[in-house]
């Protein structure tokens, strides 16, 4: 009753598709999400494939609860080898997509191969089409999904715009306009597939068993934890409440990581966004509804949620908040990550202001800023070379030392000399930099462990892991904080069996093993579990963390001691002993 | 002595609704932590307090006159 047990197989050479098990050994082993569709990829995909070529594999992967009433179980993970990094890539969407899939009768959806044409995966129960996208190809996410609805109706899509089309590595999945499947460059797969867009639509159902104890059940549940004031945050305010904890605590990225305080920082916080807020925006079975739909004179979005915030204002010297929602709508429409696209212009202005290499434009202006999303998306003018994230330019123009990225990954929303763990959980996250992965925040700088050091940093850093990576196996939205206990119960409502809390864990534990040894097989090891100089060097400028930097030693202390408690060995490569325990 | 309180977010529902209120304390002095006892707010909730902007213990005295904002737990990011 969690899964249908069946597998869409899409294959864009031939035209065709068909229905196969789901692997119900390695739905044991990796229960959903993140976890199984990393199984699905490790074990499919030759090591040292192009992501961008037509051996490359996309997969759509819901999770045992999906599509139930399970609180904040809405979610799709959407994985592949990333075209950034060439790592492992799994990304989350929320929305209503997942939910759809699986009453229409699937786990899960593999796509193989590349079409000849532009086309996009139409799927409604068991009727299965590709149809052309010729017409949609040059459009936005935005036009797409309403030319879509217009032919399908009642579907649910996702679609990827210009970026995407044109290989961004900074190319992102959106869904119902506004949500994202955002990292690595996930849009690009789709784009080197000439895959456009995916719709689908479900009639189908899933058996409850013994409707009033789950019910009964799920409703406690949410009253009790997830709609308790632990998480509410999400309801009254959303994400761009962390904006005023990062400016308290000194970690608000501001002028391309240069500062952790910004000056600006009250026009573009939680009190300024619920000042041009109109609506609350919620995904499938989720009663926290952090989306918070804006709309100025100008301009509307839903969001901005904090990462856009952090890398798009403060982070490019911008205090404008109707100019950021612009940006972030610009974004979404051709579907842009908000944290790499922010980051590009921001090193795009410290180039320029340094006289490393011109592209016209400084900290603070506004009207080349909302120029930028057009630029790169259609590769066009400074966009040429923007188009590729900081790695690429820093690689063709200079200024390595404060390109901030890790593993060709921008880097999220929180100053790592303002929270060491953070610094830590950046160098180590599987597809690069991520704040996902690991966010110690509010531990550290929000929190009361000493955020400059690196004492007990590794510990608290493979426990988020291990606990994020068995959340968004199951899935369950980041946003509601439930333990390992909670999980357990809800999971053990639908798999037909009790499973505990310590089973999660060791679940969490393996899902992570295998995308480090998925990027082992690619080259990867401690050498790039490193982050930019500028963290090691440059100290920070104002407020509360004026005059900070981390040490490199303290890093590799860090780096050290997390090699060791994950039972790798010093060059962070896993242990035939480590693979043997967890059955790798 | 008088303060200013901001219970921001779902904390708010502690206050008289609007996150930000004036507040009569029947003391010379107070603990931040006496103070959220005095408006039943629970400490699991609560992320930090801030004295006129600056991330305070538990235990700090407040004077009269001090701007107190109260912020949540978040999660994710």
């Amino acid at each position: 009753m969690a899964y249908t047990g069946k597998v869409l197989r899409v294959n864009l050479n031939t035209g065709s598709a068909k229905t196969e098990e789901l692997n119900k050994q390695w739905a044991d082993e990796y229960l959903g999400g993140k976890g199984l569709a990393i199984k699905y990829l490790y074990e499919e995909l030759q090591p040292g494939v192009d992501p961008w070529s037509e051996d490359n594999k996309l997969i759509l992967m819901t999770g045992p609860l999906t599509g139930t009433i399970a609180p904040n179980s809405g979610k799709l993970a959407v994985a592949a080898k990333s075209p950034a990094t060439g790592t492992i890539l799994d990304c989350s969407i929320g929305g209503h997509f997942a939910p759809q899939l699986k009453y229409a009768g699937y786990d899960a959806v593999i796509i193989e191969g590349k079409a000849k044409m532009p086309v996009y995966l139409y799927i409604e129960d068991d009727k299965v089409e590709l149809r052309s996208a010729e017409a949609l190809w040059g459009q936005g996410a935005h036009e797409t999904e309403h030319t879509i609805a217009e032919s399908l109706g009642d579907v649910v899509t996702l679609a990827i715009g210009q970026a995407g089309e044109n290989l961004l590595p900074i190319a992102c999945i959106s869904s119902e306009l506004y949500r994202q499947a955002g990292r690595g460059g996930i849009g690009s797969v789709m784009g080197s597939k000439n895959l456009k867009a995916i719709s689908v639509r479900g009639t189908g159902g899933l058996d409850a068993p013994d409707i009033r104890k789950v019910s009964t059940a799920l409703n406690k549940i949410k009253k009790e934890d997830t709609m308790d004031d632990e998480n509410m945050w999400a309801y009254s305010d959303g994400t761009p409440m962390i904006v005023e904890l990062s400016q308290e605590a000194g970690i608000l990225p501001t002028r391309n990581f240069q500062d952790g305080s910004f000056e600006g920082y009250k026009k573009i916080d939680s009190e300024a966004v619920k000042g041009v807020l109109k609506a609350k925006k919620a995904c499938f079975a989720c009663p926290l509804a952090c989306g918070n739909y804006v709309e100025t004179g100008k301009t509307m979005v839903e969001g901005p949620e904090y990462e856009t915030i952090a890398l798009c204002s403060s982070n490019c010297g911008i205090d404008d908040l109707e100019a950021l929602i612009e940006f972030n709508r610009l974004c979404d429409d051709y579907c842009l990550d908000t944290i790499s696209a922010g980051s590009t212009v921001a090193f795009a202005m410290e180039l320029t202001e340094k006289g490393i290499h011109d592209f016209g434009i400084r900290f603070g202006d506004v009207e080349k800023f909302l120029q930028m999303p057009g630029l790169m998306s259609r590769r066009e003018g400074v966009g040429a070379d923007l188009a590729d994230g900081v790695a690429a330019v820093a690689e063709k123009y200079g200024g390595e030392d404060f390109a901030m990225h890790v593993k060709k990954l921008e880097i999220p929303g929180y100053e790592p000399r303002g929270s060491f763990g953070m610094g830590l959980a950046y160098g180590t996250a599987d597809r690069g930099a991520c704040h996902l992965r690991a966010w110690p925040p509010p531990l550290e700088a929000f929190g009361d462990m000493d955020p400059f050091t690196s004492e007990g940093k590794a510990e608290m850093v493979v426990e988020m892991q291990d606990d994020n990576a068995v959340k968004f196996s199951a899935i369950f939205c980041d946003f509601w904080a439930l333990s390992t206990e909670r999980m357990a119960e809800v999971l053990s409502l639908f798999i037909g069996r009790e499973i505990t809390a310590d089973e999660l864990t060791e679940i969490g534990e393996r899902v992570y093993n295998l995308s480090r040894l998925f990027n082992e097989r690619e080259g990867f090891d401690r050498k790039d579990d490193y982050l930019p100089k500028r963290i090691y060097n440059d100290k920070l400028l104002s407020g509360k963390t004026e005059g900070k930097l981390m040490p490199l030693e303290e890093y590799e202390k860090m780096l050290s001691e997390y090699y060791k408690i994950r039972g790798w060995d010093e060059d962070g490569k896993i242990t035939e002993a480590k693979k043997k325990e967890l059955g790798l | 002595m008088r303060i200013t309180i901001k219970l921001r977010g779902p904390l708010s529902k502690y206050g008289p609704g609007e996150e930000k209120f004036e507040y009569n304390i029947n003391s010379s002095s107070c603990t931040i932590e006496e103070l959220l006892n005095m408006l039943n707010v629970p400490t699991s909730p609560v992320l930090f307090v801030t004295v006129d902007g600056n991330k305070v213990k538990m235990d700090t005295e407040l004077r009269g006159g001090e701007i107190v904002t109260v912020y949540p737990k978040v999660a994710g990011g």
